[in-house]
């Protein structure tokens, strides 16, 4: 499977990182840019946190947004692992960061969804 | 039985038989005897013998002279008025002040009683309501209340500082990284069961990564969802079960954290 992140990244420039996991359990696949505007050390420790923030809440969420002062990190659930998308805080607030990132996540989507078809 | 601790004994007053109208007669180690009130699954009252008198704590808190105490007392003995009422009536306390003093009163008075080593705790039902809904606490709770007071600190602060956000609309908790202990639960209702596992989750998850003071992290999922934020050491959760709900409660955390105001206990307090 061949994912192009940096791509990713360029066509949505608030996205200061793009990561994809998967595996059980789960592990980083893909990646481009780094988590650490978010405040995460690494990639590797979004990956052991993101089963307890996805599954194991009080309602099971397959789309959680952690919102620091300076960026926000999206991570979204898929059937066939997790994709990880931080967005730089900008003027226009966490409405318009969280319409980026999820733009970032579709992106990320269509190419996965091509991967799995061809 | 084994002797009940405090979270044990809080359990167990949790669920009641329905519909949940009755109280608890609890025997001690001493051979004293304490009752917990209950209607609709909440605490409406508790009561020890070795606890001071409610009467005592109001002088305390309110500054109530003992002998105007002791005139309301013998002239409810006369007129079958509550005692709290005729209070109230007389202005010498508003309704939320009785409401607090009865509230803390309950909490003090379940202290006292794990204090003694609770060895029996058996359910008598009862068909009487009437107690007045503010003054009735969930046991989750008095269960934070008692870790507040155990600390010396204010419970009423605590719970007024999480309800700010969860607006009446979501269920939650507010807990001491630190300490690792609730120190106040929603108005909202939430089973025994959800506390020990909404506690246990929002600590795994805070082991996992400590969100950054004043940073939230937010799950939406079927029919509702949870926001968790953090404050320096206070860490808030709350729980929805409507998308609506969800999303006010979401833009209240978002709008609200950089201003929201929380008690920071001193270390000392929290450690001991």
């Amino acid at each position: 499977m061949t994912l192009d992140l940096d791509q990713v990244r360029r066509d949505v420039p608030p996205c200061t990182g793009l990561a994809w996991f998967a595996g059980e359990p789960l592990a980083l696949v893909a990646a481009s840019g780094e988590p650490t505007d978010a405040a995460w050390p690494s990639w590797d420790a979004v990956a052991a946190a993101a089963p307890a923030l996805l599954r194991d809440g009080p309602v099971a969420s397959p789309e959680v947004l952690l919102r620091t002062p300076a960026a926000l990190l999206l991570l979204c659930e898929r059937a066939d692992g997790v994709v990880a998308v931080v967005v730089t805080a900008s003027a226009a607030g966490t409405g318009m960061a969280l319409v980026q990132a999820r733009m970032a996540v579709s992106h990320v989507t269509t190419q996965l969804d091509a991967a799995v078809a061809g | 039985m084994s002797k009940l601790g405090l979270f044990a004994m809080l359990a167990r007053l949790a669920e009641p038989p329905e519909p949940g109208i009755g109280a608890w007669q609890i025997r001690t180690d001493d051979g004293r005897e304490g009752v917990v009130l209950m209607e609709a699954g909440r605490l409406c009252w508790t009561n020890h013998d070795l606890d001071g008198r409610f009467s005592e704590q109001i002088e305390r808190r309110y500054g109530i002279g003992r002998s105007v105490i002791e005139q309301v007392r013998r002239a409810c003995r006369e007129t079958g008025q509550a005692f709290g009422v005729a209070l109230v009536e007389q202005g010498h306390l508003t309704p939320p002040q009785l409401a607090s003093a009865m509230r803390d009163h309950t909490c003090r008075s379940i202290l006292s009683l794990v204090k003694s080593g609770v060895r029996a705790c058996d359910w008598v039902p009862h068909e009487g309501t009437g107690c007045a809904p503010d003054t009735m606490i969930t046991a989750t709770q008095a269960a934070c209340r008692c870790v507040a007071l155990v600390m010396g600190l204010d419970g009423e602060r605590f719970e007024a500082s999480l309800e700010a956000m969860l607006g009446g609309e979501a269920a939650g908790l507010l807990i001491h990284s630190g300490a690792r202990l609730p120190f106040a639960a929603s108005t909202t209702a939430m089973a025994w069961q959800e506390l020990r596992g909404w506690l246990t989750w929002v600590l795994r998850i805070d082991g996992l990564y400590p969100l950054p003071s004043r940073g939230y992290v937010a799950g939406r999922g079927q029919g509702g969802g949870w926001v968790v934020w953090r404050v320096e050491a206070m860490v808030g959760l709350a729980v929805t079960t409507s998308d609506d709900a969800q999303r006010r409660v979401l833009l209240r955390v978002a709008s609200t954290l950089a201003d929201w105001a929380v008690d920071q206990p001193p270390e000392s307090a929290v450690m001991r």
